[in-house]
């Protein structure tokens, strides 16, 4: 398969090193800022444009990647859709719903195949999880803390990124609604500051259960990126926790090199699904509608904290 | 020597305390007093002490632990303070606002020395995180999460008439007390989950508080007893500070071998013994005559917090803590 990158930072790179190695060759890369060693970095001899419509026209791809920050997502997802190709989109779809609600309505008039990059779903340690037995549904405990994202100037504006449940907290919320079904109320509370933001949600599935996501992007330099989850049943639990996992450990003069090395599995795991749709035609494995039901999710936390007053996500319609 | 009693030993806690009082030598282990005669001759013969009526227990002590079902704690509170009897009282230091208020007023009338069991605040990450916190390395706070899950403990706590409540009365003032003790703030406001989801009981076992402390910082609680009964030990108890400049973390379990036999995998704590560091601590205060490490004042607190949980519960709203 041939591919397009729109987007040359952060995530666009963590695309770009998940295709290597896969039966997908990066036709084109797009970014209207410039790509700073994007290419050499990653030894790509893709060809380089600044607009996403010039990469489109000029290359033959089969589908578009979208790796651009969130408020941009809709005008590229045109861009696509008009040109009958494919789209996979980055998380969040959008930062509300008449805007993730409007991508799905161009993807659909176009005929165009939409999936959405819930790559939480696609990690092999929850992928595993979500499939042990552990009786009824009981309380469900799921963190994401990270320094603030420093990739990307757009993270801090709000009006662009969502903020904190809409682009770190969605992956828990997408997670746990994928794995216990449609939550009935959240709770949630936050603190912010300009470069710094940390929360947490809780909720009330249909099913009866509860749970909890908790998101940081305010732990110093020092602490990447350390995630949890424990799923606990009638008659059982399942526990994990990214800073007990040490498959491949090193130590030299250098320092210490500790390889998670199956957490960017998640990534290529999401993009072989998603090209291996597309081979089939078939619908790809998360699509507009549930990443809209995981934005609503995060949408009905923003309003809960704003409030402080639990929310049902049914009533976040806009 | 100081001559201490045991009021009651329905508490599972109760063999490391009189075990710990048994141990020191400026202390006599006299007796043991309990409604439940069979129970309390049970408790004597383990600690190699008498099994006493509480009064005659009461005439013979200096001071006694309330190691009783939470609604007795009281009454049995009462009868030590009208003895003239000094009391470390088993937590939740009531099952109401109203009965924990009565031991406040009863202990500042009487003037006797009156702590509550709230270990954590003793345990070894805990004491290194208020040394650190007074040197202010995080700043100001965005955010505390704590865990204080554990197994289903059965018996009388899991009875609503004898406990009062469930994992949110069971499992919530440990960690609720350690945060105020770490951040000098109160809870001001509560928002709960709570359901029985894990155990066919009467009481809850489901226990999820999204609290707010009084400067407004968010504080998140899961309290539930959600540990299958195989799991490798009671419990956890864990508390993570997010400030503005970093983060503290402590995990008092965290300080256990693995132990493996034929019947399973369990865990062995070999840390600092909290619950030695809050026997020593009551027992000196009885023999100084000052206010131990947790007074009853900070016993309450705890409850209004339990009884703000079970208010929000039932009405499925954040319920605002009151000044009690």
């Amino acid at each position: 398969m041939r591919v397009g990158i729109a987007g040359a930072g952060f995530m666009a790179r963590t695309h770009a090193e998940a295709y290597d190695g896969m039966d997908c060759e990066i036709a084109g890369v797009a970014s209207p800022s410039g790509f700073e060693g994007f290419l050499d970095d990653l030894g790509l001899e893709s060809a380089a444009y600044t607009g996403v419509e010039a990469l489109c026209d000029r290359e033959e791809i089969d589908y578009l990647d979208i790796c651009t920050p969130t408020h941009t997502h809709l005008e590229i997802v045109r861009t696509a859709a008009d040109r009958g190709l494919d789209i996979f989109l980055e998380k969040p779809i959008a930062g509300s719903i008449e805007e993730a609600q409007e991508i799905r309505a161009v993807a659909e008039a176009a005929g165009v195949a939409l999936g959405v990059g819930h790559v939480v779903r696609f990690l092999p340690a929850y992928r595993k999880a979500a499939g042990l037995e552990i009786g009824e549904p009981g309380v469900a405990r799921a963190r994401r803390l990270s320094p603030f994202p420093d990739w990307g100037e757009w993270f801090g504006d709000r009006e662009k990124s969502g903020g904190l449940f809409v682009d770190l907290a969605i992956h828990d919320l997408d997670y746990l609604r994928w794995v216990w079904g449609e939550v009935e109320r959240v709770f949630a509370r936050r603190t912010r500051a300009e470069h710094a933001e940390h929360g947490f949600v809780t909720l009330r599935f249909a099913n009866g259960a509860v749970g909890y996501v908790e998101g940081s992007w305010a732990q110093p330099e020092s602490r990447t990126l350390t995630t949890e989850l424990e799923l606990a049943g009638s008659d059982g639990m399942v526990e994990f926790a990214s800073d007990e996992e040490s498959p491949y450990c090193e130590w030299t003069a250098d320092g210490e090199t500790v390889d998670r090395a199956f957490e960017r599995d998640g990534y290529r795991r999401e993009l072989e699904a998603f090209a291996d749709t597309l081979r089939a035609g078939e619908e790809p494995p998360v699509g507009p509608d549930e990443a809209i039901e995981a934005l609503r999710l995060a949408l009905a936390a923003e309003r809960s904290a704003d409030l402080g007053e639990p929310v049902a996500p049914e009533e976040v319609v806009a | 020597m100081i001559r201490v009693g045991i009021l009651s030993a329905a508490h599972s806690h109760t063999d490391a305390y009189a075990g710990l009082l048994a141990g020191r030598e400026d202390c006599g282990l006299v007796g043991v007093a309990d409604r439940d005669e069979e129970r309390g001759r049970e408790a004597a013969d383990r600690y190699g002490t008498d099994y006493l009526p509480a009064d005659r227990l009461l005439k013979s002590i200096d001071a006694g632990v309330i190691c009783a079902a939470n609604a007795s704690h009281l009454e049995w509170f009462e009868r030590a303070a009208m003895a003239g009897v000094d009391v470390l009282c088993e937590k939740p230091l009531a099952p109401t606002v109203a009965e924990a208020r009565a031991i406040v007023d009863c202990w500042e009338e009487t003037e006797i020395v009156a702590g509550v069991a709230m270990p954590l605040r003793f345990c070894g990450p805990a004491v290194r995180a208020r040394e650190r916190l007074a040197e202010d390395p995080i700043g100001s706070l965005r955010a505390l999460s704590g865990t204080n899950r554990g197994k289903m403990p059965g018996g009388w706590f899991a009875d609503p008439d004898r406990a009062g409540g469930g994992a949110v009365m069971d499992h919530s003032v440990h960690i609720v007390d350690l945060a105020t003790h770490l951040t000098g703030r109160r809870v001001a406001e509560v928002y709960a989950e709570v359901d029985t989801r894990f155990h066919d009981i009467a009481v809850d076992d489901v226990n999820v508080l999204s609290m707010e402390l009084a400067d407004g910082t968010p504080f998140l609680l899961d309290g539930s007893w959600s540990k299958p009964d195989a799991w490798h030990t009671w419990g956890d108890a864990t508390l993570e500070l997010v400030g503005e400049e970093g983060t503290v973390a402590i995990d008092y379990t965290d300080q256990s071998v693995v132990h493996t036999t034929e019947s399973g995998v369990g865990t062995a704590f070999y840390g600092p013994d909290a619950d030695a560091g809050l026997i020593a601590d009551f027992v000196e205060s009885v023999r100084e005559g000052r206010d131990p490490e947790i007074t009853p004042d900070e016993g309450l607190a705890a409850v209004a917090v339990v009884e703000a949980a079970y208010e929000s519960a039932e009405t499925g709203e954040a319920v605002a803590v009151a000044e009690r």
